[in-house]
C-alpha cells in the first residue's frame, strides 16, 4: 500500500469514527465554543454557541445557557456585532437577573459592556416555596425578590382580573428583597379560596411598569366557625303606657260618677254627706288632669330606665367580646399557598 | 282600755309589714269625718251623728294575693248635742287579683258602737270588689270598691236583712318618703255603708270622708 492510499485509508477512517457536530449534545457544543473562543476563533466559537442555544431553549436549566450566551456575547463583540451584543446579553440579564459576568474570565471591554447592559435592563426574579402553609395571623408565605439592577418595582397580590387584592411592596431594589405576605387582604382579612397572582413590576422612571413577573397562586383558606352575635335583650319599656290614655279616661270618669251616684242607691233613704262630691270631683278632675298631661307625655319609668341601660351595656360588652373573638378567628385563618410557574409580560414590546 | 289596742295594732302592723318575704306592703294613717244615721229611739225618724275616727292601716302582698287590716276609732255625737258614741271598726280582707283591672277580697268586719254603758257589736263577712285605674303615670291613681255582706252578727232582736257598701277614692304616690327610700302615698276617699235589719225597719248608716298618709313598697 502505497503511502498515499494509507493516508487516504486513515483520513476516511476519521471522518468515519467522528461524530457528527449536529449529533452532539448541548453541552459539548458550549464546550467546543468555548475552546474555540480561546483560541480566539470567535467566529467558530460563536457558531456552535448558537447552536447550543438553539438545542438549550425548551430545557429548563439555565446555567448551560447563561455561560453559552456569555461566551456568545463576548464572541460577537470581538466580532464587533455591537447590536448583537446587547441582545444576547439583555436575553442573558433577563434569563437571570442575578448573574454577574466573571470578571477573571472576560476582559474589561466584555464586562463594561455586559454591565451597562445589565442597568440598562432592570428585571427581576422571585424565589418562593413550590408550597407553603402558613397560619394568618402570625404566619406568612415568605419569598424574595432578586433584580439585575438597581430600580423600582411594585408587589402586589392580584386577583385574576388584575385587581388589587394586597400591596405588599413598593419601592427600590438594590439587589434583592425579602417579601412576605400573610394571606390577608388590605382590610386585615384573609382572602378567600381561589387563584392569585403576585405580580412584580419593574417600573420605569415615570413610574411605568416595564416587565411584570407574574406568579401564580392557588390559596386555600381554611376558617375557624364564628360565633352568632348575641341578641338584644328585651327591654323594659321606658314610659308607661297603660294609664294617662282614653281608658285611663272613661275609667276616671266613671269611677268620679260612680262616687258621686252611687251612694245614693246605696244608701236608699238616706242623704249621703257631701263628701262624696268632694271625691267624684277629685277623681273626675285628676282624670282630665291625668289624660292632658299623658297626651303631652308619658310617665319616665325611671326604674326600667336603669334596668335597660344595664341589659343595654352588658349586651354590648357581650357583643364587642363576640366581635372581638370572631375578628381573631377570621384572622386565625389557615392558609395553603401552591405557587405556579411565572410568567413574564415585557410591556411595550 | 280600747285606746290601748291602738299600740298593739301599731306594733302588730308594723311587724306583719316587715316580712321578708313579701313582695309588696303599705301602712299607713288615717283621719275621717264620719257620719252616722240610726233610727231615734222611741221615735219613727232618724238620728244623725258625726264625729272623727282615727285609723291605723296595713297591707302586706303576696304576688295576687294581699291581706288588707285596718282599725279605726273615735267617737260621734249628735248634732243638737247630747252624749257621744264610741266608734271602733276594725276589718281583716284577703284579697286576689284574678285579672289586673280588678280584685275580690273577704273577710270580717267589726264594729261596735259604745253609748250610755253599753257597746252594740256588728259582726259583718263581707264579699268586695276592687277596680281602679291609674290617671297620671303611676303616680295618680283611682278606685273604686264595692261589697255585699255575705252574713252578719248583729245587736238586735230583729233578723238580718242585708248590708252593703261602697268606697271610691284616689290616692298620690310621692316617691320617697322623709322615712328614708321609702315611697310616700296620700289618699283621699269617701266611704258609705248600709245595714238593713227585719226587713228594712231598721237601716243603719255610715259614710265618711278620710284621708290618710301611708308608706310601703308596691
Amino acid at each position: 500500500m502505497s503511502r498515499r492510499a494509507l493516508t487516504l485509508l486513515l483520513g476516511v477512517a476519521a471522518i468515519g469514527f467522528a461524530e457528527p457536530l449536529h449529533a452532539q449534545r448541548p453541552d459539548s457544543l458550549v464546550a467546543a465554543g468555548v475552546r474555540a473562543y480561546r483560541d480566539l476563533d470567535f467566529e467558530l466559537a460563536a457558531g456552535y454557541l448558537r447552536r447550543a442555544l438553539t438545542l438549550l431553549e425548551a430545557r429548563p436549566d439555565t446555567v448551560l445557557r447563561t455561560e453559552a450566551m456569555a461566551y456568545l456575547g463576548a464572541a460577537d463583540l470581538f466580532l464587533e456585532r455591537p447590536d448583537s451584543v446587547r441582545s444576547v446579553f439583555r436575553q442573558l440579564v433577563r434569563l437571570n437577573p442575578r448573574y454577574r459576568i466573571d470578571r477573571l474570565i472576560f476582559p474589561p471591554e466584555v464586562t463594561t459592556v455586559f454591565d451597562a447592559v445589565r442597568r440598562a435592563t432592570p428585571v427581576t426574579v422571585v424565589a418562593l416555596p413550590s408550597r407553603a402553609r402558613f397560619s394568618a395571623s402570625d404566619s406568612a408565605l415568605m419569598g424574595s425578590v432578586f433584580a439585575s439592577a438597581y430600580h423600582q418595582i411594585r408587589v402586589e397580590v392580584q386577583a385574576l382580573d388584575a385587581s388589587v387584592v394586597r400591596r405588599v411592596y413598593a419601592g427600590p431594589i438594590t439587589d434583592s428583597l425579602a417579601i412576605a405576605w400573610n394571606g390577608q387582604a388590605t382590610d386585615g382579612i384573609p382572602v378567600s379560596s381561589g387563584r392569585y397572582v403576585l405580580a412584580v413590576s419593574s417600573l420605569d422612571s415615570t413610574g411605568a411598569a416595564v416587565r411584570v413577573l407574574r406568579v401564580p397562586l392557588d390559596v386555600t383558606v381554611v376558617r375557624m366557625d364564628t360565633l352568632l352575635a348575641p341578641l338584644l335583650p328585651t327591654l323594659l319599656p321606658t314610659r308607661s303606657t297603660g294609664p294617662g290614655g282614653l281608658a285611663s279616661l272613661l275609667g276616671g270618669l266613671a269611677i268620679g260618677a260612680a262616687v258621686t251616684i252611687l251612694p245614693s242607691a246605696v244608701a236608699s233613704d238616706a242623704s249621703p254627706g257631701a263628701g262624696r262630691f268632694v271625691i267624684g270631683g277629685a277623681v273626675t278632675i285628676g282624670s282630665v288632669v291625668g289624660f292632658l298631661s299623658a297626651r303631652r307625655q308619658h310617665a319616665l319609668l325611671a326604674g326600667n330606665v336603669a334596668v335597660n341601660d344595664s341589659l343595654r351595656v352588658a349586651w354590648q360588652e357581650r357583643q364587642a367580646a363576640v366581635a372581638s373573638e370572631n375578628n381573631q378567628r377570621r384572622r386565625n385563618a389557615q392558609i395553603t399557598v401552591l405557587v405556579g410557574v411565572p410568567q413574564v409580560i415585557e410591556q411595550g414590546q | 282600755m280600747r285606746l290601748a289596742v291602738l299600740p298593739v295594732v301599731a306594733v302588730l302592723m308594723v311587724s306583719v309589714t316587715r316580712t321578708g318575704d313579701a313582695q309588696s306592703w303599705s301602712a299607713g294613717l288615717s283621719l275621717a269625718t264620719v257620719r252616722l244615721q240610726r233610727p231615734a229611739v222611741g221615735a219613727d225618724t232618724s238620728v244623725a251623728l258625726r264625729g272623727t275616727v282615727l285609723g291605723l292601716g296595713g297591707v302586706i302582698g303576696f304576688g295576687p294575693m294581699r291581706f288588707d287590716i285596718r282599725y279605726a276609732q273615735g267617737s260621734a255625737s249628735p248634732a243638737g248635742g247630747g252624749s257621744s258614741t264610741d266608734i271602733v271598726d276594725g276589718e281583716i280582707l284577703l284579697w286576689v287579683t284574678p285579672v289586673p283591672w280588678v280584685a275580690a277580697g273577704i273577710g270580717p268586719h267589726a264594729r261596735a258602737f259604745v253609748e250610755g254603758g253599753g257597746t252594740a257589736r256588728w259582726l259583718l263577712w263581707e264579699l268586695r270588689l276592687r277596680s281602679g285605674t291609674n290617671l297620671v303615670g303611676q303616680t295618680v291613681g283611682v278606685y273604686i270598691e264595692g261589697w255585699r255582706v255575705l252574713g252578719a252578727s248583729v245587736p238586735a232582736v230583729d233578723p238580718f236583712d242585708h248590708a252593703w257598701g261602697m268606697e271610691g277614692g284616689l290616692s298620690v304616690a310621692f316617691g320617697q318618703s322623709p322615712l328614708g327610700r321609702l315611697p310616700f302615698s296620700a289618699r283621699l276617699s269617701y266611704r258609705v255603708e248600709q245595714q238593713v235589719v227585719g226587713g228594712g225597719v231598721r237601716r243603719e248608716t255610715q259614710d265618711q270622708l278620710g284621708i290618710g298618709i301611708g308608706v310601703g313598697r308596691r
